[in-house]
């Protein structure tokens, strides 16, 4: 079972495809998606999305943004998506953006 | 009467200056196109994300973000002026500049304490040495795209949170429907109360989790709001520069065309004249002789 999911930004989009869950670091934690979940919308926090789909994993860093799930799809509206091949590279890239851009986040 | 020569270099030159005037209009037809795609994308971007925030029921919000709560009395006063970094695109930023200038005058004649940011190379060269100025953010007008916007926006918010700055206005032109630009001042922090409704009450609330709850999130998505408005707000100046940039290569263009052509004439006239004279001086060498 797989839903559409949707990635983007205001100046390109990211993803555009099927995928069979998705993990988002969500405001108040980590949570994951498969389909047929309950509509949902959520602020994420800077972290990794992780997409899978026919044993494909997609990982996208992403700088904070919005998530909703409705029906049988997805949508992420993201600040910054930063494409990375795996796991370590994600998690290199995101420690990357962590130092670089540490001024910009704490705003509450 | 100039010689010959003196038309013929002079025509060079002319003909030159207007393939340069069709050359630039060519790009910024090109940049035009480019900018407007942009603004569609962001427009996209930004009516969905405002549909999500707009499916929260209505927040009440105990206590008003600090965002969108305005200062008692207001005395640091921060201007962020937008725009072009380049000229040749008639009174495009003149008018803006000259509505700047009077808005600052205005504002300091009555106490504020007014700083000055730029975005534009334009803006930093007529303002720097006129007022006090707070930041110059280079590089973002010609090619504007969202990490840069939401920088700058980040220092205004954190300018303003942290107490420095008492109220925020952005100047720049905004470009309507047929690239007619008009110059515009509006605040940008505190949010207006009409700029941020999470939702009306009539608006049919979906039913749907909200994570972490819809106080949190809306605090949490408002610095994104304020990016994207004054990401459309540099996108709608960008068109509107590469438009009146376009309209001014095309009138300097037929203005080139036109005297081109009177320049031609007088050229001809010349030559012609020139073999009027070889010609008699030929004729009357051939008498002397015989």
């Amino acid at each position: 079972m797989s839903f559409h999911l949707r990635v983007c930004t205001p100046d390109k989009t990211f993803f555009d495809a099927p995928a069979e869950s998705v993990v988002c670091p969500g405001l108040g934690g980590h949570f994951g998606v498969l389909s047929n979940h309950l509509p949902l919308i959520a602020g994420l926090t800077r972290g990794i999305v992780r997409i899978e789909e026919a044993g494909q994993s997609t990982f996208l860093v992403v700088d904070g943004g919005l998530a909703e799930v409705h029906g049988r799809s997805m949508d992420i509206l993201a600040n910054t998506v930063l494409v990375a091949p795996n796991a370590a590279i994600a998690e290199e890239k995101l420690n990357e953006i962590l130092k670089e851009k540490n001024s910009l986040s704490p705003i509450q | 009467m100039p010689s010959l020569k003196e038309y013929n270099v002079k025509l060079t030159r002319l003909r030159s200056t207007r393939k340069l005037t069709r050359t630039m209009k060519l790009v910024s037809a090109n940049k035009l196109r480019r900018t407007q795609e942009a603004e569609k994308r962001l427009d996209a971007f930004t009516s969905r994300f405002h549909s999500m925030l707009h499916a929260i029921p209505l927040a009440q919000m105990t206590e008003p973000h600090p965002l969108l709560v305005p200062r008692r009395n207001p005395k640091h006063v921060l201007l962020l002026v937008i725009t072009s970094d380049r000229g040749l695109c008639g009174g495009f930023n003149n008018a803006l500049l000259r509505e700047t200038a009077a808005w600052i005058n205005l504002r300091e004649s009555r106490g504020f304490n007014i700083k000055i940011s730029c975005c534009g190379r334009k803006a930093h060269a007529f303002l720097r040495n006129r007022y006090a100025m707070d930041r110059y953010y280079d590089q973002i007008v010609s090619r504007p795209e969202f990490t840069g916007v939401r920088q700058i926006s980040h220092e205004l918010i954190s300018g303003f949170l942290s107490g420095r700055l008492d109220e925020i206005h952005v100047a720049a032109n905004r470009t309507g429907s047929r690239g007619e630009t008009t110059p515009v001042i509006e605040p940008f922090l505190p949010v207006p109360a009409a700029e941020f409704q999470p939702a009306s009450s009539e608006a049919p609330v979906r039913e749907c989790l909200i994570e972490p709850g819809p106080d949190a999130l809306l605090s949490a998505m408002l610095p994104t709001l304020m990016a994207l408005r004054l990401y459309q707000v540099l996108l709608s100046s960008a068109t509107g520069e590469h438009g009146a940039r376009m309209r001014a290569m095309e009138q300097a263009g037929s203005n080139a065309d036109s005297l081109i052509r009177a320049l031609s004439l007088q050229r001809n006239r010349a030559r012609q004249a020139q073999i009027t004279t070889e010609l008699n001086e030929i004729v009357a060498g051939a008498e002397a002789l015989r």
